[in-house]
């Protein structure tokens, strides 16, 4: 036992001297700064600029300004809304820039349409407002399975969770739970379900919660690295958007029920931080939460 | 060919191409395979290991986007041999990290407090406070002695010196950090 809680402690070593120590550099350049430590954002597990982090104590306050002006009453009926829709035919989503090498060229080369975009889209989420939610985090009180890729989730030192993907090493998904916000959307941005075709979508209300439910199925061509042959994998999703704070909790599981999905988002202790995730540094931000495996 | 950027590795990821696997194995495959080498013995338990890695980061970003890369794929690598090293029973025992431990255990007997995962992370913290007070290349060598779990041969190649030096200034290091953690309070 001694033993194995060494190994865990040393394990845990700041992430400073492990990069410093990953070659030999007695003048210190291959190091990152402290400060740069210094910022790291306790909650997401990012680094925040100093200038960003002001804006964002800025945007707290006037959220809160803006509450008191409106009124406790008037504030309280109001509800943003999350809004669904099928993909235009021929409708293409910006993407994250692709790349390949270019065996003539002999270098990596970025590029553009239509590789930078996302086509074939099912499922498009808009959100209109607001331009600032404040981030949140979650522990479940209940799921499945306990997760088993090291690694795979983002937890920090109070043990609450940002992302959990119980994910194995058997390339098994049962549950997913990530969040997002609606004030990342609102400039051109879009949350959508890209390569699973949803079956019959439930809507329904469960507190300050829009619930929208459904199974979907993908036909994935496979990752020749990983040796995985191509197949068709179900997938359920749950998801949960917060009608008053913005944020939205999606739950989604390979071969796994509604049932179980929303037990588990049902039981999810919900904790609000002041860090606030603002429109402003996002711009067509389009994300497909179809899930890491499939 | 090439070696991509760490942002443009991260970047592959993102858009979902398997480009980016082969980009990082490329970029880092040799470090991961050391880091896994080091902590397990079978060849068979290392290739697992650093594929189960590839598939972790594939897992994990997104949402992840890791700065800097080295440090995350290696510590997902050595968590993940660590999970198997300590799954295989005592007979396959007899790699470089058993070695490391061996020297470690040594200096930290008995830990008083620690009995959970809250308390083995206030002990790295511990750790990494007594690291950062020692010397560039003291603390290089206790990192890659028992966090990377190299020998002190490869330490003493990669530092251009002599083992017998390196094995000294562990050893010291040693003492140093059981001194420390009997100040703090964390060893009986």
């Amino acid at each position: 036992m001694n033993r194995e809680l060494i190994s865990k402690a040393i394990g845990d070593i700041d992430d400073r001297q492990i990069l410093e120590a990953s070659r030999y550099d007695p003048k210190g350049i291959y190091s990152i700064s402290p400060e740069r430590i210094a910022m790291k954002d306790e909650h997401t597990n990012s680094f925040i600029h100093p200038q960003r982090r002001f804006r964002r104590a800025l945007s707290i306050a006037a959220v809160v300004c803006l509450i008191l002006a409106l009124g406790i009453t008037g504030f309280a009926v109001y509800q943003l809304s999350m809004n669904r829709r099928e993909a235009k035919p021929a409708e293409v989503f910006q993407a994250l820039p692709s790349i390949h090498y270019d065996d003539e060229a002999g270098a990596w080369v970025w590029d553009t349409s239509p590789n930078g975009t996302l086509e074939n889209v099912k499922l498009v989420f808009d959100f209109d407002e607001p331009e600032d939610c404040n981030a949140i985090r979650f522990k479940p009180g209940w799921i499945p399975s306990e997760p088993t890729v090291v690694g795979a989730t983002l937890q920090d030192e109070e043990g609450w969770y940002t992302y959990l993907d119980g994910a194995t090493l058997d390339y098994d998904q049962p549950y997913l739970i990530s969040v997002y916000y609606a004030s990342q959307f609102v400039n051109d941005g879009h949350m959508l379900l890209l390569n699973y075709t949803p079956g019959e979508i439930t809507e329904e209300t469960w507190g300050d919660y829009q619930i929208t439910k459904f199974d979907a199925v993908s036909y994935t061509p496979g990752i020749s690295f990983f040796g995985i042959e191509p197949h068709t994998v179900e997938r359920s999703y749950y998801i949960m958007f917060h009608q008053t704070l913005g944020y939205i909790i999606v739950i989604s599981g390979v071969d796994a029920d509604i049932a179980t999905l929303e037990r588990i988002g049902k039981n999810l202790e919900i904790d609000m931080t002041d860090d606030v995730i603002s429109s402003a540094d996002y711009h067509e931000y389009n994300v497909p939460i179809d899930g890491a495996l499939g | 060919m090439a070696r991509l950027e760490d942002s443009k590795i991260i970047g592959l990821f993102y858009a979902r191409s398997e480009q980016a696997i082969d980009a990082l194995a490329k970029k880092y495959g040799a470090a991961v395979r050391k880091v896994a080498s080091n902590i397990l013995r079978s060849p068979l338990d290392v290739e697992e290991c650093v594929n189960d890695t590839y598939m972790g980061c594939w897992d994990t970003i997104p949402p992840q986007s890791p700065a800097p890369l080295i440090t995350y794929v290696c510590k997902i690598a050595r968590n993940l041999a660590i999970k198997k090293y300590h799954g295989n029973t005592a007979a396959k025992r007899n790699s470089s990290y058993d070695v490391a431990l061996d020297e470690l255990e040594e200096y930290i007997p008995a830990l008083g407090n620690v009995e959970g995962d809250y308390e083995a992370k206030e002990l790295s913290a511990s750790i990494s406070a007594f690291l950062n007070g020692i010397s560039y290349d003291n603390r290089f060598m206790f990192v890659r002695r028992y966090w990377y779990g190299d020998t002190v041969s490869d330490i003493a190649a990669s530092m251009g010196i002599g083992s017998h030096y390196v094995s000294v200034r562990l050893s010291r290091t040693r003492k140093k950090l059981q001194s420390y953690l009997i100040k703090e309070g964390w060893l009986i």
